[in-house]
């Protein structure tokens, strides 16, 4: 019985499977991979040892756990398989080894073991990235009402100072209400945008020139007391975009950069190409980004402290709609002084 | 006003009786913040704003405010710990507090019941004549020390 065989030649066939996981899984998984081989061997050895038709392999039981662990350890789900494959080949190779034969029944022992093994182990893993996708979903979507509930308390507090008749229409406190709506309003198309871009929906392309475009975003949102804008963009300079997500884009550059700007300092907004690329820039003054990884700022709500505040869910929009446009964000660092974010076109041949 | 300890500050004394009540407001969004000190000022309060958990902390002691709002859910601290500062450096004891939440609000008395911390907890987005009620009574109540 192929079953006695394995318990005898136990550590051979461990030995061997834990040689053919170093060749076929990535470096980090090795370990982690190896360990748990016991473990999926002394349960094929129960199956191994029970009759040829049973319903239920006890395979099956460790491998839900088993393709939880993968998907935590972030292994890609074909190696799943591999872990449950390499068992099979030694318990194969081993019996060769050993003159042994397999006849018909250990092979279907075998078989189904490792077929439900492997259906379970793959039911885990994606039952955990399901959850985990979720997970990151349910955080976006409370970020975004904790944004807009800040945004609403500013402006209906100030509109309240308003109505109370100690404050004019034209005052500081008014600009407060204005801002604040329009960055409810701007949370709102973000989060209608991301479920749009979420959802695969494709886009609307159509030739945008960018002059128009700055001029009205830049229109939207500057105010008597907001930063002086300045705009470089030649009239000539299009592409082709989706209009609404390019504005949504932009608008969400330029109101970070409207609100990281101190008094004193102004936001420049430019349009350039050049052989690669047509390239729009949102320049602030917000006196350089801290240190560390520029690329976590496109991460949903990624917060560094009390200076880049809020911009966590308008540069992680910004960021997959640039991926809907085979584009990219780029942010550049202006140590002392401020940050320029850029929106890079790349041309693309014409179809 | 050298600290005696890590903890304990020397804070002032109380600001003498007829002054105006003051309200020192901790809070990480500025315009919530100036939309509040132009409410609380016009209603004749002394108001003394600030995005940072450090001045707010220097400010309590030496300005010594009749009462304190601080948000909950900030960037540069939580506003129940905030509170637990002040009260493990015996600052503030026996001045009310407000924490305004923009989450459910019986979560946060909930955890302030677990960490023993005394205030009372508005919703950041409910009716404003309803804070300024309490704030009214809160900040005109006289307190022990």
């Amino acid at each position: 019985m192929l079953a006695d065989l394995v318990r005898q030649r136990r550590e051979e066939v461990l030995a061997f499977a834990r040689q053919r996981l170093t060749e076929l899984m990535p470096e980090h998984t090795v370990q982690q991979a190896q360990e748990e081989l016991p473990s999926l061997l002394d349960h094929l050895l129960v199956d191994l040892s029970g009759p040829a038709d049973q319903k239920d392999p006890k395979g099956a039981e460790v491998a839900t756990e088993h393709g939880r662990r993968r998907q935590r350890l972030g292994v890609e789900i074909q190696f799943v398989v591999h872990d449950f494959g390499v068992l099979c080949d030694a318990i194969a190779i081993i019996a060769g080894r050993a003159g042994a034969r397999i006849d018909a029944a250990d092979w279907l022992r075998l078989n189904r073991s490792l077929d439900l093994g492997i259906a379970t182990a793959i039911s885990g893993y994606e039952e955990r990235r399901q959850m985990q996708e979720r997970q990151s979903t349910a955080v976006e979507i409370g970020g975004v009402a904790h944004e807009l509930r800040n945004a609403l308390a500013a402006a209906s507090t100030a509109f309240e100072a308003i109505k109370r008749g100690r404050v004019g229409g034209a005052s500081r406190t008014s600009e407060i209400v204005t801002r604040n709506l329009s960055r409810a309003a701007l949370l709102t198309s973000d989060l209608l945008l991301g479920s749009r871009l979420q959802a695969g929906r494709g886009l609307a392309p159509s030739a945008v020139p960018l002059r128009p475009l700055i001029d009205e975003v830049v229109g939207g949102i500057s105010t008597p007391g907001g930063p002086p804008f300045r705009i470089e963009a030649g009239a000539d300079l299009e592409i082709v975009a989706d209009r609404d997500l390019l504005t949504s884009a932009l608008t969400n550059l330029v109101q970070n950069a409207a609100k990281f700007t101190p008094p004193g300092g102004k936001v420049t907004v430019r349009a350039r190409r050049n052989d690669q690329a047509t390239i729009v820039e949102v320049e602030d003054e917000c006196g350089g980004l801290p240190p560390g990884s520029t690329e976590a700022l496109f991460a949903p709500f990624e917060q560094r402290g009390s200076n880049r505040t809020g911009a966590g869910l308008g540069l992680s929009i910004v960021h997959k709609i640039m991926l809907a446009h085979h584009g990219s964000v780029r942010v550049r660092d202006l140590p002392g002084h401020g940050c320029a974010f850029e929106l890079h076109f790349t041309h693309r041949a014409p179809e | 006003m050298k600290p005696k300890n890590g903890l304990t500050l020397e804070c002032a004394d109380d600001p003498p009786a007829g002054t105006r009540p003051r309200i020192l407001a901790l809070n990480d969004d500025h315009d919530f913040l100036d939309a509040l000190d132009e409410l609380l000022s016009a209603e004749g309060y002394d108001v003394v704003t600030t995005t940072s958990a450090e001045e707010a902390l220097t400010r309590a002691c030496h300005w010594r405010p009749s009462l304190l709002i601080t948000d909950l859910n900030m960037d540069v601290c939580d506003g129940v710990e905030f509170i637990l500062r002040l009260t493990e450096r015996g600052i503030l004891a026996g001045v009310p507090k407000v924490i305004l939440s923009s989450a459910a609000t019986e979560v946060v008395r909930q955890r302030m019941r677990q960490s023993g911390v005394d205030a009372e907890v508005f919703d950041k987005n409910g009716r404003i004549d309803v804070l300024l009620e309490a704030v009214a009574r809160l900040a005109r109540r006289p307190h022990p020390g």
